[in-house]
Order: C-alpha cells, then structure tokens, then sequence
C-alpha cells in the first residue's frame, strides 16, 4: 500500500513538474545606443559646505561599470539665489566642480545652476527653492523575523512630527560605524566600519499622516553587523519635483522582471536646455534642509544571532571604508559613540 | 536520480495494460445516437405507393400537396385506416370514391367565403408561431430555419426555439431543419392564428461525425453580423488543451482578432482592445476576472456551458457598457427527462456536473464544481519555495430551469468562483466571484417574447502579508447590482424589433490596507466609489429584400457617480498635482457627482450576393464607464476598478468594419475576410511611474489619450467531416496618442506608440481530426509577433545610485511567440446504451518546449554589466493526462 502511493506520487511529481519549470535566462536584444547626454548631480543644502556638483556624460546600459562615465569638463558652473548672490564653482577634478569655503545655502531661499559647457551649450535648472524640514523626534530600532534567517536584521525607523501646515516631501539617507574584529594567534584587532546605504531611497510624502507623528522606516541592518552600532540619520527636505525624481528612481529599483513589474519610467529631472532643445538633461540639482540625528544602539542581548568573527589578519584600512579602532582614544571614535 | 529509474518498469507496465484494453473495446459496434431506434424514412408518395401495392388500391392526389412531406413510418401499413391515421397528421383525409380508389383531400375547415378575393387567396394575414424541439431530448432548437416552400420565405428560432411568422392565409409546407436533425414538414391550410411546433429527430449517423450546432448551415453567409462567432462547446471540447483543461477563454485566443498578453496573464484583448473592453457574462451576470489561476485554467465549466458567443464587430443595440466585444456564455436551459452526469479527473483539477430532472419537461436543475489540488501537490515537493507557496481554485454552478406553463419560463442561475495564490514570500493573493441571477421569460400572446431578468454579482480581491513587521491585509470588492428588461417584437413578415432597458449599480469598496499587528506598515483608508448606469435600446432587425438585411439600432446610456463620497478637489485648470491639491469636498449618500450620456448607435447591412457568398458592413459607437486601472504588463488579480467621475471621463469608441464572406462545398468550408478600423477616445493611459495601487490620489497618475486600431482578420473554417478546424490570419495595430497638459502629461512627445497588447501578426491553427471512431487527435498553433517593451538605453549615476535611462515607451518588442499543442483522445468503449461512458485524453502543451518570452527586463547581476534576460512563464513542454466521463 505504501509502495502504490510511493510510486503514485513520484508518478504525479514527473507530470507536475515541468509546470513548475518557468525560467529566466539571459537574452541578447539589439537596441539604440543613444547620443550620450548630459548627467547633472548635485545637491545644496542647508548645512556648512563646501558642496561638489558632478557632470558627466551618460553611458551606453551595457557599457563598464558605474562611475565611469565620461566627465564634462571645463564647463562653466554658476549657482545663483532670488536675492541676487552669484555663486561660481571651480573643478576641482574633471567633472567635479565645488562651491566655495563659505558658501552655505538657506532656508526659504531659491536656488537656480546654470551650467555652460565647452561646446557652448547652455543648461538652466527649474528654480529650487529650499524648505524647511521638521526636525528628527526620536530613531528606534526593531529586529525583522523573516522565514530565511539570513536575512534577518533590525529595521531603524525615524519619528517625525509633520507640520500640519506645510506641505511636507521627505528623504532619508543615513551612514552607520560598527567595529569587526580580527582574531590571531597572539592578538584582537579590532576596525571600525563606516557604511553608507547604497540602493535604497526612502522617500514619502506627507499627504496620508498630515500633521501627525511620521514612523518610516529608514535603513535596515543586517544581523551580522556587530551587536554595537551608531546610526546617523539625515533627514531632507524635498521639493514636489525632487519629490518625484526621488520617488521613480525608488520604483525602478523595485523592478525585478516579474509579472506584476509597472512600466518602466523615464526619470525626469529638474534641468534642461535654455534653447528649448527636447534633449533631456538627467539628474537633479536638489536643494534641501537636512536635520539629523544619531543613536548609538545596542542591540544584545538575545536579539542579535551569532556572527563569524574572524576574518583572515590585514589592517584596517584594506578593508572598504574601515580605519583603525583606537580603544584608549576616544576622539578618534565616530560622534556618538557610547551615549 | 535513483527513485526515477525505479518507476521507469512501472510506468511502461501501465502503458502496456492501457493499449491491451483498448484493443480489447475497439472490436465493436459503433453507434453515435445509441438512444434511437434507427427508423426508415420516405416521402410521401413513395409510403403512398408502396401501400397502393400492398393493399391493390390507387390514391388520387396533388402531387405538389405531398412531395414535401417526410414521414416516420412502420414498414407496412396493413389497412386503410392507418394510412388514414397518418395522413390527418398533415390535414389530410381519405374519401372512398370506389372500392379500390380513394381521393385525398384536404380536411374540412370552415371559412367565410367573401374572403376570398380574385385569385382565391385569402385577404389577410395570419400568424404563424411556435417552438422547435428536438424530438429525443425535448430541447429547445437555436437557430433552426423554418422555412415556407410556396411563398420562399422563413424565419430562424431565437434563443428560445421560438419562431414566429407573419403570412397571407392559405396553404403552406412547412418545413423545419436544423443541422445535425432530420427536417420535418408539414402541410399547414392556415385561416387564422396558429401554433405549429415541430420535434425534429436526430439523424443516425452510419460514418463519421455531424457535430451538433446550434447554427443555421450557412449562418456565416447568412446571418446579418459580422464578426460574431459562436462556438458550440463540443468544438471547444475538441480542442488540446494546458492540463487537459478544457478552457473556453483560452480557445477564443485561436481565433483572429482575439490574443492575449501571455501566459501568466488574465483577460484577452479583442481587435486592439484592452482587457477591460470585453463584456463578459454568463447567464445576465458579469464576470470581472476571467481566469483561474492566472489564465491556467478557466472560469467556465464545460459542462454546465451550452454555447458561447462572441461578437467583436456589429454589436446589436442590447449590449453597451463595453468598448471592444461581448463575450455572452449561457449554461444549458433545458427541461429534460434524465438524470445524467458529467465529469472529469485531471492532474491538477477534476470536475462533476449532474443535471437532474426534478418534474420531467417542467422542473430541472444542472449543479457542476471544480476543484483544484495543485496545493495538496505543491506540498509534496520537498524544496522550501515549492512548500510555502499555495495555489489553488473551486468553481461551482447551479442552474434551475422552471417552466410555469407554455408561455412562462423561470431561469435561476447561480455561479461561484475562489482562487488562492500565495508566494514563497509570504505575500497572498485571492479573489474571487458570487453571482445570481433570476430571469423570467414571458410570451405576450405570439409576437412579443419578453425577458425580465435580476442580477447581483460581488466580484472581491485582495493581498496580504503575514510576515511580521511587513503584515498587511487588503480587501477590495466590486458589488454590481442590476434590473433589465428585453423584448423581442416579431412584428410582420420583415420585423423584427428588439426593445429594452437596463439599470445597474456599481458599488466600488476599494477597501483599506490594515497592518498587522507588530507591523510597521502605515494603514491607507481608501474611498469607495458608488454609481448607477442606465440605458434604453431599439433595434430592428429588417428584412429589406430578398438579399439584402439591414439591422439598426440605437442605445441611450446614462452613467452618474454618486455619493457618499470625499472628493479630492485641485486648483482649476492647473494639472493635478500634489502641489495643486486643495481639500477634499463631501458628498452624501446618492449625490451626484458627476454625470455622463451618450447615444450609440449601431448599424450592420448584409448584401447577399451569388453562390453562397455576401458582403456585410458595420458600424458601432459605444461608450464604456467603468475601467480597470493596470500600469503592470499583465493584469494582475488587484488591479483596480474605478468608475467615471470628476476626472476620469468615459472612453467611448467608433468601430467601421466591412467583411465578405463565402461558403464553399455546400457550407462545409466557411471562408472570411474582415477589415474593421477602430477610433478610441478619452482613454486612460499613465504618467511614468504611476503608483496606481492604494493610491488615494489616483487621479494625479492619470493622463487621457486617444487610440486607434486597425486590422484586418482572415479565417477559413471546415466544420464538419472527419477533420474540422479553422486556420486564421490577423494582421492588426493598437496604438495611443497621449498629448497632456505639460511634458508630464505627455508620453512619447505626443506621437502615436503601440499599446502594450499591440502584436501585428496573429497566426492561429487548431484542427481536430477523427483517426478511428474512438480515437481523436487534435492540435493547436499559435504565432503571434513579440509585444512592446520599454528598454534602457543609457545609463549614469546620481548620489552613488545607478539609474537606468529608458527610451520612449514601447519603442522596442520582445521576442516572437509561437507555441503547438497537441492531444490525443481515446473516446468510450462502442457499446450501445450503457450507463457509464468515459475517455482517456492525452495532451503535451508547447510541444516543442519554447520558452516563450513573457518579459524582458534588466538586471545587474554581482555588480557585473546590466544583462537583458527573459522571463517565461512555460518553460517546457507540459504533458498530461485527463479521464472524462458521463453517465
């Protein structure tokens, strides 16, 4: 009996599975490499400068990897308000230009960069004004139970008090520092890391909590960071086009080829040619207010799963983004450290 | 894999057994109609003039009295008084001039005799009315012609067998005929009113196969529409299909002018329609998601179906509410006399159907369910995906047929349908559909049929989440809630007048998405939408000549949103934004918000020309009020439905369409050529990146375009022998225009780009062909040119954030589809009357293992270069095995 039902199942699993066969394999597709346009990136914000405005040259999809698309260089790269301040920027390296020591942007004012190139062609971004932001309340952290354990961690969540009166546009970013030790033979040295949220952008408007207490969700840490971690949390504010620029970019990072996939969308900037050539410019120049906040948590005991520890022995600083954990210098720790 | 190699022996031992019975059956008689009695028949005067033989006497008669007149008889007629018996039947009597000679004449009727005027034909009018019906199963006959041999003239039942006919008084042949039944006659002398039915008897089949239609012989030639096709559900039977399943929508597929967006997606589109232009229904109700299980499976039970009908071109004055077709199933409306059964086990899903005669010829009710166990399979498999994910359907019918008396008939129809689809990930997904509708159909003394039917449809879908801090739950529903009155008005000899009115109720529930308990998820509460749709039609159907039919109709419809409802209200004349949005406005309970009207009329001609071909044209405005909101490639199980209102205006759309068509081999080969040219207005179209799910301020991604399609269909069909099937050809365009208020508003610099459904070559086969007269084989084809696709092209980055620069929407296709499917059938054993018929189907979906695209996106892989890869949603060929039954 059980070796009827034994065969009646293997019998069924060879018919059903090659329902279950769905794949996806990689394609060739031939499509238009277009003429490379212009990439504007660059934010101004409320806080002490200088800030650097990056120019480059968009890239075929196929082509190397990130960050090295072709600079625009020797470009002429002004920044100007609606009080009458001329702000003018000098490369520093090819395709980066930065403002000056002391030029800080403002709340409430209006930020307009003009861009003209070598071969004389003239960009002009949208006014940007500059809004104010609410500032953090408070950051907590909850641990995310998941059904695959390694994907565990702890959701950080920034509470805001959104004023009822604005018309509120939020992103977050933030950067974090926790220390990984490498055990030897004879000896514990231990590193900081500093890392930086790549590929998330959490951005959200403030129409459905209007006036209330905002709790989003801002970075996730993976559970196999140290059990210490100092978070710091920046928090701008966005115009309505920032608002959208930000929030597309968000989407197509969503976007993993299934069958309830959106359109994908065109990203559309803030930027474009004063001749009122149809070419886009890409990018935005964004102007915020950014208020921030740190905590430094502590996540054991009993919360945070076990973590290898050991790494093979090189010093700190081959590591990405990590220098040299100083314990008897505390200066020298990233702010925040142990509050 | 050792457990593989272990079945292997097992396997063939099956296999082996299986062949042994079937030679063991196919040894014997084989009868289609094993029911009847086979009976001799003969005309007339050769039944006469054997009896003059037998019985040594000699009739005098017309011969042009009789010569039509078909009869069941008896091999010998041992008197005068059984051949008189017979005669009566057909107004008939036998006057003894002499021993041995008699005259025949006809029966005594009494009549005014200054009627007469001066040819002897009678001055008036008299009307000629009554059912078909098939003489062994009492079922009302659709479409059979009942046709008057001296005045040439006839007419066709409708879809309750009924025929009704307006002639000069005098004497007449009748003669009914309906494909697959024998004609009967009958020689009428008609001086008033009278109801004539006919019971036509099924013919014996000695050598292949009649499939039974409910279609006149050379209905494509004759009937006044174009671009309606019905299928009866044995043709759609006949067909291979995915899991063995029998799926009504996925066989309209094969025919030009219909295609889909691939598999994995629900809905089909209809001459460059999208999924939301096709009014579906069955029985009166309306089915909003045609599909089980993502287009796998269908919705529609096979065996509670009696036909299907689909008309993509001259849409008569009765149906509105839709832009693209009108997808009509009726289940079986019969008054029977046997308990029977039906039913099926597959892989996946099995099914029962059971109709029950509670009073015979009064009372019957057909109860069918479907179930499917893939959850129960799904379980089995020991990887993790596999285990945590669920999907799973039920479906079930209940029909009650009522016949009160001969001129009332009550209908119950009753339908219901749940899926359940759960991913590995914790996200589930389920929808599903509770309809009801009671229709009584009612005779006004003989020209007036009349049909007053109530309906109730709740449509509801919904997602959830059960993983911790993401929890959620959404719930959403569709309530449609409708009164509709149809009159048919067989008004004279060249009328025939359909007249009506319809109100409906939409109650939109969007419903809220609720977090979980530890879950961080912001609740949305969501608006619902409530709104009431009107509308009155007159049609007439007139037979202008000989050759030549005209129908023309107009609809009147009316569309109002109402309250309760809080109205997000935006600066006037500045595009919706975030930064124009100034408030909401209330209003209360049955307020108008807005409201919206439009006259549609429709017009079809047909021109008969020589041997057997003619020429129709059309003409269709409609107007469509409700819509369904999808950004997504495919639409999804949630996608939402909102009605018109302050910013959604209704799409409406003019379709031209001429068509020529020409029957070959007495009606054997149906041949036709359709060009339609379709213009679209106001239609929905998206901003880039639209958010359109719980999405309070929906309005804001909406932008209003324009549309046109064109195409022109070509279809050659045999439909009855030993090999029936079609071949059909569509070379077709759909494309939008969207020209907005600012660049946001305006996609593709405002030219003209395909629809995401646009696929110009459209190439379908299905054939079915009878190898022995137990086992079948048949096979489908389909090509279709690959869909539209949104690519990158470049690519740059911003704040460390790689971005991904797309071309014009549309601008590029996926791969070409093309897929066979093939199956064999081995049909019951050929015993006559037994209590238990069943067969074997063996059926291999995509025969040839092509993994056809059903996306294309973009994906960095290990921070190495973005590759472009292919989903699909088959990736191999898919065999698998059925067992029918009836009993």
């Amino acid at each position: 009996m059980c070796m009827i039902k034994n065969i009646i199942h293997k019998v069924i699993f060879i018919l059903v599975l090659p329902l279950l066969y769905s794949c996806e394999v990689p394609i060739d597709v031939e499509y238009e490499v277009p003429v490379p346009q212009i990439v504007v990136d660059g934010l101004i914000t409320d806080q002490p400068g200088p800030y650097e405005i990056i120019l480059s040259y968009s890239g075929a999809y196929t082509s190397g990897s990130d960050g090295n698309n072709p600079a625009v260089s020797g470009a002429e790269v002004v920044i100007t308000d609606d009080v009458g301040n001329i702000e003018h920027l000098r490369e520093t390296r090819p395709g980066r230009y930065l403002t000056s020591d002391f030029f800080q942007g403002s709340v409430g004012r209006t930020y307009i960069l003009s861009i003209t190139t070598q071969e004389g062609s003239r960009i002009e971004s949208n006014p940007e004004e500059m809004l104010p932001v609410p500032p953090v309340d408070s950051i907590y952290y909850h641990f995310q139970y998941l059904s695959d354990p390694n994907k565990q961690g702890h959701n950080i969540f920034a509470v805001v008090n959104d004023p009822v009166e604005e018309k509120n546009f939020y992103r977050w970013s933030w950067d974090g520092y926790y220390r990984f030790f490498m055990v030897t033979d004879i000896d514990v040295i231990s590193c900081w890391r500093h890392e930086y949220d790549l590929n998330r952008i959490t951005v959200v408007e403030d129409r459905d909590f209007n006036g209330n207490n905002i709790y989003h969700p801002v970075a996730f840490i993976p559970h196999f960071a140290n059990d210490e971690y100092l978070i710091h949390i920046y928090q701008y504010s966005l115009t309505e086009n920032a608002f959208k620029f930000w929030n597309t970019l968000s989407d197509q990072s969503d976007n993993v080829g299934s069958i309830f996939d959106p359109q994908p969308a065109r990203v559309k900037g803030n930027m474009m040619y004063v001749d009122g050539t149809q070419e886009p410019v890409l990018g935005y120049f964004g102007a915020s207010a950014v208020s921030t906040r740190h905590l430094f948590m502590n996540f054991k005991p009993g919360v945070s799963p076990e973590y290898p520890r050991s790494y093979p022995v090189q010093p700190c600083e081959s590591y990405r983004d990590s220098f040299v954990y100083n314990p008897s210098d505390p200066s020298s720790w990233p702010k925040g450290w142990g509050e | 894999m050792k457990d593989f190699l272990e079945i292997q022996p097992t396997i063939l031992k099956i296999l082996k057994y299986g062949l042994f019975i079937c030679l063991l059956f196919s040894g014997f008689a084989y009868s289609q109609n094993s029911s009847t009695i086979p009976s001799i028949e003969e005309s007339m005067i050769h039944y006469l003039q054997k009896a003059e033989k037998d019985l040594d006497i000699k009739f005098y008669y017309r011969a042009e009295w009789l010569d039509t007149i078909v009869v069941k008889a008896p091999e010998r007629f041992n008197n005068i008084k059984e051949i008189e018996k017979s005669l009566s039947k057909y107004g008939l009597e036998i006057i003894p001039y002499s021993e041995w000679q008699y005259i025949l004449t006809w029966k005594e009727v009494s009549f005014v005799y200054n009627e007469y005027n001066e040819e002897g034909q009678f001055n008036r009018d008299v009307t000629v009315s009554g059912y078909v019906k098939s003489l062994n199963s009492n079922e009302d006959i659709i479409g059979s012609t009942v046709y008057i041999h001296q005045l040439d003239t006839g007419t066709v039942t409708d879809v309750n067998g009924y025929y009704s006919i307006t002639i000069p008084a005098g004497i007449y042949s009748f003669e009914a005929q309906a494909v697959g039944l024998m004609a009967q006659s009958m020689q009428m002398y008609l001086t008033k009113d009278t109801t004539l039915q006919f019971l036509l008897a099924d013919k014996v089949i000695t050598l292949g196969e009649i499939i039974i239609s409910d279609e006149a012989v050379d209905q494509n030639v004759s009937d006044v529409s174009i671009g309606k096709t019905k299928l009866d559900i044995m043709t759609i039977k006949g067909m291979p299909a995915f899991m063995g399943e029998v799926d009504i929508v996925r066989s309209l597929l094969l025919l030009p002018g219909v295609s889909s967006v691939g598999e994995g997606s629900s809905g089909f589109n209809v001459r460059g329609g999208s999924v939301d232009q096709n009014l579906v229904l069955i029985d009166e109700t309306p089915i909003f998601n045609t599909s089980h299980l993502f287009g796998i499976f269908s919705v529609f039970n096979q065996d509670v179906v009696q036909d299907v009908t689909l008309l993509k071109g001259s849409i008569p004055a009765r149906y509105g509410g839709r832009l693209s077709s009108v997808l009509d199933v009726k289940t079986k409306e019969q008054f029977g006399s046997k308990f029977s059964g039906k039913g099926g086990l597959g892989l996946l899903a099995s099914r029962l159907t059971l109709d029950i005669p509670v009073i015979k010829e009064k009372l019957s009710i057909t109860l069918g369910g479907r179930i499917s166990y893939s959850d129960y399979l799904l379980n089995l498999f020991p990887d993790p995906v596999l285990k945590n994910s669920s999907a799973w359907f039920y479906d079930a019918n209940l029909k009650i047929n009522y016949r009160v008396n001969n001129k009332n008939t009550v209908h119950i129809s009753a339908y219901s349908s749940k899926d359940k689809f759960k991913l590995p990930s914790d996200t589930a997904f389920a929808w599903g559909t509770n309809n009801l509708s009671l229709r009584w159909n009612h005779l006004f003394g003989k020209n007036l049929v009349s049909n007053f039917t109530g309906v109730y449809s709740s449509y509801n879908y919904g997602v959830s989440n059960s993983e911790d801090i993401y929890a959620f739950n959404w719930d959403a529903g569709l309530i449609y809630k409708s009164l509709k009155a149809d009159f048919a008005w067989f008004a004279g000899k060249q009328h025939k007048v359909d007249f009506g009115g319809s109100f409906i109720r939409y109650d939109f529930l969007q419903g809220d998405l609720k977090p979980g308990d530890a879950s961080s998820v912001v609740p949305v509460f969501l608006q619902d939408d409530y709104s009431n749709e009107y509308a009155l039609y007159l049609g007439d159907e007139w037979l202008l000549g000989e050759k030549l039919t005209l129908m023309a109709g107009v609809r009147y419809s009316y569309f109002q949103n109402i309250g309760p409802n809080d109205v997000n209200i935006y600066t006037e004349g500045e595009p919706l934004s975030p930064s124009s949005f100034e408030g909401v406005q209330s209003y209360s309970n049955g307020e108008v918000i807005e409201s919206y009207g439009g006259w549609e009329p429709r017009l079809a001609l047909r021109i008969g020309l020589p041997r057997s071909s003619s020429l129709k044209f059309s003409f269709n405005r409609m107007y469509q009020y409700i819509h369904l909101l999808s950004n997504t490639m495919a639409v999804t199980p949630v996608d939402v439905w909102k009605p018109s209102g302050l910013y959604i205006k209704p799409e409406y759309s003019n379709q031209y369409s001429v068509g020529y068509y020409k029957n070959f081999l007495e009606n054997t080969l149906e041949t036709s050529v359709e060009v339609y040219y379709k213009d679209i207005f106001d239609l929905l179209d998206y901003k880039d990146g639209a958010r359109l799910v719980l999405n309070n301020y929906i309005e804001e991604e909406l932008i209003l375009g324009d549309g046109r399609a064109y195409g022109i269909e070509f279809l050659v069909r045999k439909k009855i022998g030993r090999f029936t099937g079609w071949i059909g050809y569509t070379y077709s365009r759909t494309e939008r225009q969207v020209i907005g208020l600012n660049e946001e508003e305006t996609i593709n610099f405002g030219e003209y780009f395909p629809a995401n459904y646009d696929r110009p070559h459209d190439l379908t086969f299905t054939g079915n062909y009878k190898i022995t007269r137990r086992w079948s084989f048949s096979a489908n084809y389909i090509f279709m040119s690959g869909r539209p696709a949104t690519y990158p092209e470049s690519k740059y980055v911003v704040d460390n954030f790689t971005v991904a620069g797309y071309g014009e929407r549309n601008k590029y296709r996926i791969p070409d589809y093309h897929r066979l499917d093939i199956s064999f059938t081995l049909g019951g054993n050929l015993k006559k009357n037994k209590k238990w018929d069943g067969s074997w189907t063996f059926s291999v979906y995509n025969l040839f293992a092509r993994q056809n695209a059903y996306s294309v996106y973009f994906k960095a892989r290990n921070n190495a270069v973005p590759k472009a890869y292919k989903l699909s949603v088959i990736g191999t060929a898919i065999p698998s095995i059925t067992y029918n039954f009836k009993f």
